[in-house]
């Protein structure tokens, strides 16, 4: 009777379970999208940041399902003044964006679980939050504060790169003088991000999940202007967007790209023939991407798929009226980058810089440079501040190691015999705590691999550079 | 029943304390004076007892594998010969069917094939059986055979003015043995570099030239070199030896018809510069040697890419044209194919400083490289058919050959060799060991550092911690099971951990390996037995010298009858059967240090930690001056001698 009875009840749970499941599975059929959507014609109110020229009051996320041309769509950012953004898991199952819950609230980070139907603030800011970006181990990455429309590239109010574990709390990545935006995950591990490191320009840089290894990826783009939205496709490619207007409305661009084996050489339009200027562009299956492209007519902005070498768009994949198709990425699962450890060694507050040797310079072929003997090596705690944190000799084989505060941005120059600065570096790069970050040397050519020799300066005690003794050295001058 | 329990309670009582009474006067006494350890915390009988090699895992059968070694095509194009180095076995395959034909027993590890001009003769070289053998092609059964060399890998064909010769790379012997074919005799054995790997000769027959696969002994802190050598196969003699400055790892060697060129893929190693990170090549990279053999001149070009590399290049095939040459990167699993007019072009407007910087530049190969094909598990050693039109791939650890239509670059089908043998675990280690996918943006393997599981000679500097002088040799992996810890420092207790997190971090800079995939490649680790010993007689037993040797090795007293303290005899710390007691010692090197076993020493070189040792005698004539390494300033050279030859048949 007992087995009886404790067969029965097993059967019923089972049942319950079975019911339960059954109609229940709330993933989205294959080729679902997710969208941002703007309002066509939205209200101009001045807008405060540069998220409000983006996604305007009324601007939604949205979930796309096939047939696009039945237009059945879902709205995930439902309750929000704006959202936009959307960035999608890579197990697919959820969605990232930004979003402001009042127009007058700041623009924080959203998640929405595509099964559950429902999205919670994954950040409150102060500053606001903004383009969302996951690490492989599920970690949140995004750019804050928000830059105010009046404020882009103030040194006053830079945009600094975070990481932020599930239900944890965020931690500062970048401690440069960079302005930074845009950050992606490429499938190496490193978080590749644009930097406006002067006014009307921006370069490409990476940095390593935990902040280290500051690199410059690509070239910096004088001629170019400011970049936005740089993707990595399957081909190979960085792919990004150059925009060719300012002004109140967000601006539209050309897209172009560089090949990931050659990145500092191979800058090159994406689609040569055609005219219409792309909002976004996101990689999709099949090695396509979905572009956001105006079009001739109401709504200005509409969705395409096409291939990376497509001469032109071809008929749009959705339109729909009254709203302006700004975003959009796939709903499904997506390779997830290489994961990595972190370096960092958050009991220490100094790391180590060496350089292999700071008269290797891609200006010294062409130049005759003297060569230099000591590193002057500076910090700047607080934009403005500037401090000089001390001279380290240069070996006999050019190399130089000296132990640096971490988390602050690093100047350096390289000085002659006679004091004379003969190159210099911005204070724009940092070392994390424990980081040991070396070089090749001082303006190298890019993609350089060192050659293979024992620097003396790895021989000779390490010079321990402090920012206090820097700081109490200034006071004294002053 | 209460007595009788009383009683055993009084037994167990007297037992109990009996043995607290050993431990306290007799066991810590015991341990404490034969480990001469003050931390007795790690110390334990199996230290110095218990230990079976028997019952270690690489003592032990292991499933075989059809894993396809040296390739050879027939004149005609009809037939690819494949050598079996796993099964004793060379296989012959239809090149239209892609069928296997038959297959021949050849003993001794078959690895290196070449056929002569008419196609009639199989020459095979038998890694283990220190011979090469010659096949009849008609009816694949061996005709002859010709001891050379300890270990040929290699062996190339070559039409002389004197009479048709065969060049057979030793590489155990670290020589070049020349035949002729008709008779098959000896006529010369050069010295090569370190372990030659490869062989190529020019297509006039003229020379012949041997890669050689590790850098040659120099100081720690010296740029290391590996070398091509090149042999007049007439006189059996060598004509020059060719550095490549820190290049090694070079397995294969391939002329160029119609340009003066030899090419050579290679590993351009930076052992000496600290690891703080692997980005930009910055701990090795690919690239592939050009000497011209007109002007005796070398230059390296890079393989990789910017942000991508192509770890461990192995085989490599030039086309009939001369236009267009093809190598094997067995741990990206791909085969590079680069345009020979393209890199003529680049060499020819580039000066001579830019040439000779060429191989640090990332961002140069597109320059040249037009393709990557992919291809399964662990592509080793090419061919090509006669017309250049079909290219065939031995992927090692695939059990198969892939055929590849060279005009469009398509895969044309597989000779299916094996099952790709991924039910046994050591096999899956061998794959997780081979490949680079694991290291940030593949840059490398746990081969590139461990060929064969075995070393590649040189020091590293790592980082851990911080940068300094933390220069450590690279121990072999040959032979580890039963000899944890692992590490100089001997901090890592298992394999596990070594090859784990603690790999991740410091080397490889991504996630640690999967747990699964880890247990499969410490499987493979421990399948693999210490190398092969190199001065052992035939019949196993120690020469007169090598029996003078091993008494000192086990001497009690010097030879002027004085005591030598235990703690510095040298079977103290090097006890059998692994000759090591698996505990640290000072032995005047500057720390604490693992002892490592001595199984396979003789081809271990540089030896102590950071590799200062370039040899055996150099342990004891330049770093052993207070006696700390084992009591030897009594022993005249003839002593030392003795000593070192016992140890190179351990």
């Amino acid at each position: 009777v007992k087995t009886n009875g404790h067969f029965a009840i097993s059967a019923f749970c089972a049942a319950l379970l079975a019911l339960s499941n059954f109609g229940c599975d709330k993933s989205v059929p294959p080729g679902t999208l997710v969208l941002t959507e703007s309002p066509a014609r939205s209200a101009s109110s001045a807008p405060a940041d540069i998220l409000d020229l983006r996604y305007p009051a009324g601007s939604r996320v949205v979930l796309l399902y096939p047939p696009y041309g039945g237009g059945r769509i879902q709205v995930l950012s439902a309750g929000l003044a704006a959202a936009g953004g959307p960035v999608v898991s890579y197990d697919g199952r959820s969605i990232l964006f930004v979003g402001k819950a009042r127009s007058t609230d700041d623009w924080q980070i959203y998640a929405d679980d595509v099964a559950e139907g429902h999205f919670q603030a994954l950040t409150s800011i102060p500053g606001g939050a903004m383009n969302p970006a996951l690490l492989p181990n599920g970690d949140l990455v995004f750019v804050s504060p928000v830059p105010k429309t009046t404020e882009t590239n103030s040194p006053q109010h830079r945009s600094e790169l975070f990481t932020q574990p599930p239900g944890g709390r965020p931690q500062q990545l970048t401690f440069g003088s960079l302005g930074i935006a845009d950050p992606t995950v490429l499938s190496d591990g490193r978080i590749l991000f644009v930097a406006e490191d002067r006014p009307g320009g921006s370069t490409l840089f990476t940095i390593n999940n935990d902040g280290t290894e500051v690199t410059a990826f690509a070239a910096p783009m004088a001629s170019v202007g400011t970049i936005r939205q740089p993707r990595q496709s399957d081909d190979g490619r960085v792919l990004f967007l150059v925009p060719t207007t300012g002004g109140n409305s967000f601006p539209c661009g050309f897209a172009k790209s560089v090949r990931m084996a050659r990145p500092f050489q191979s800058l090159a339009p994406l689609f040569p023939n055609v005219t219409a200027r792309i909002r976004s562009m996101q990689p999709a299956g099949n090695g396509e991407l979905l572009v956001c492209a105006e079009g001739s007519a109401r709504p200005s902005l509409t969705l395409y798929r096409v291939s990376p070498r497509a001469a032109d768009f071809g008929a749009p994949l959705f339109a729909a009226p009254e709203w302006d198709c700004c975003e959009a990425a796939e709903v499904t699962p997506h390779p997830q980058p290489m994961g990595r450890l972190s370096t960092v060694d958050l009991t220490k507050q100094t790391g180590k810089i060496l350089c292999l040797n700071v008269n290797f310079s891609d200006d010294s072929p062409h130049h005759s440079t003297p060569l230099a003997t000591q590193i002057r090596i500076f910090a700047e705690p607080s934009p403005g501040n500037v401090c000089v944190l001390g001279e380290v000799p240069v070996q006999a084989d050019g190399s130089f190691l000296a132990e640096v505060p971490a988390e602050v941005p690093l100047g350096f120059e390289a000085l002659d015999g006679n004091g004379a600065v003969v190159r210099r570096e911005a204070p724009m790069l940092w070392v994390r705590p424990g980081e040991n970050r070396a070089c090749v040397g001082c303006h190298e050519p890019p993609n350089r691999a060192p050659r293979n020799h024992r620097p003396l300066a790895v021989s000779v005690p390490v010079p321990c550079l402090s920012l206090a003794k820097a700081r109490l050295a200034k006071k004294k001058a002053d | 029943m209460r007595k009788r329990t009383l009683v055993m309670l009084v037994v167990l009582a007297s037992f109990a304390a009996v043995g607290l009474w050993l431990k306290q006067n007799y066991w810590t006494d015991h341990l404490l004076r034969m480990s001469h350890q003050k931390d007795l915390a790690k110390v334990s009988c199996s230290n110095c007892h218990l230990v079976r090699t028997a019952r270690l895992p690489w003592a032990k059968a292991r499933p075989r594998h059809d894993s396809p070694a040296g390739l050879a095509v027939s004149p005609d194009g009809k037939r690819v010969y494949i050598a079996l180095d796993d099964r004793d076995e060379v296989a012959e395959a239809d090149t239209v069917s892609l069928r296997v034909l038959r297959r021949a027993k050849v003993a001794g590890r078959p690895f290196g094939l070449a056929l002569d001009k008419e196609g009639k003769q199989l020459f095979v070289t038998c890694r283990d059986g220190d011979r090469l053998a010659v096949l009849d092609t008609q009816t694949l059964q061996e005709t002859a055979t010709i001891s050379v060399g300890m270990s040929p890998v290699a062996v190339a064909f070559c039409r002389t003015v004197a009479g048709d010769r065969l060049v057979v790379a030793n590489s155990m012997s670290d020589d070049i043995s020349v035949l002729s074919v008709s008779p098959l005799q000896e006529l010369g054995r050069p010295a090569a570099g370190r372990e030659p790997f490869a062989v190529a000769v020019t297509p006039d027959g003229s020379r012949a030239f041997v890669a050689n696969r590790m850098v040659r002994l120099v100081s720690v802190k010296t740029v290391p070199a590996s070398e091509i050598t090149e042999i007049d196969p007439v006189k059996a003699r060598t004509v020059t030896r060719e550095a490549l400055e820190s290049a090694h790892l070079s397995e294969a060697i391939c002329a160029v018809v119609g340009r003066s060129w030899m090419l050579t893929p290679l590993v351009k190693v930076r052992n000496l510069v600290p690891i703080t990170q692997v980005a930009n090549g910055w701990v090795m990279s690919s690239g592939l040697a050009i000497s011209d053999v007109a002007t005796g001149k070398v230059i390296q070009m890079p393989l990789d890419e910017a942000n991508d590399f192509f770890a461990d290049p192995s085989g490599i095939v030039v086309d009939p044209s001369g236009k267009r040459a093809y190598v094997a990167s067995g741990g990206g699993d791909v085969v590079t194919v680069l345009d020979l007019d393209l890199m003529a072009s680049w060499l020819a407007k580039a000066d001579a400083a830019t040439r000779q910087e060429a191989i640090y530049d990332l961002s140069l190969s597109p320059q040249y490289i037009t393709a990557r094909i992919p291809t399964q598990r662990n592509p080793k050693q090419l061919a090509l058919s006669p017309d250049g039109g079909t290219l065939f791939i031995a992927e090692r650890l695939q059990d198969s050959i892939l055929v590849v239509d060279t005009k469009s670059l398509a895969a044309q089908g597989r000779i299916v060799l094996g099952d790709g043998g991924l039910n046994d675990p050591i096999r899956r280690g061998e794959r997780v060991f081979t490949t680079a996918g694991y290291t940030f943006q593949h840059q490398f393997s746990c081969r590139s550092c461990h060929p064969d599981g075995h070393v590649d000679g040189l020091s590293y500097d790592f980082d851990t911690t911080g940068i300094g002088d933390n220069l450590l040799d690279n121990r072999s992996l040959l032979g580890v099971a039963g000899t944890e810890p692992f590490k100089w420092s001997g901090k890592n207790p298992s394999l596990e951990v070594q090859c784990g997190p603690r790999f991740a971090k410091v080397l490889m800079r991504t996630d640690p390996i999967p747990e699964k995939e880890l247990l499969d490649l410490t499987t493979f680790i421990k399948s693999l037995p210490p190398q092969r010993v190199m001065a052992r007689s035939a019949d196993g037993k120690l020469t007169s010298t090598q029996e003078r040797g091993r008494a000192i090795f086990f001497a009690t007293k010097t030879s002027t009858g004085k005591e030598i303290p235990h703690e510095r005899r040298c079977s103290t710390c090097h006890r059998p059967p692994l000759y090591s007691v698996r505990l640290p010692f000072e032995v005047g090197s500057g720390g604490m240090f693992d002892t490592p076993h001595l199984l396979g020493l003789a081809d271990t070189a540089p030896y102590l930690h950071d590799g200062r040792a370039l040899s055996l005698e150099e342990i004891w004539t330049l770093y052993n001056t207070n006696d700390l390494h084992g009591v030897t300033s009594y022993m005249n050279k003839i002593q030392l001698n003795d000593l070192v030859a016992f140890l190179k048949t351990l």
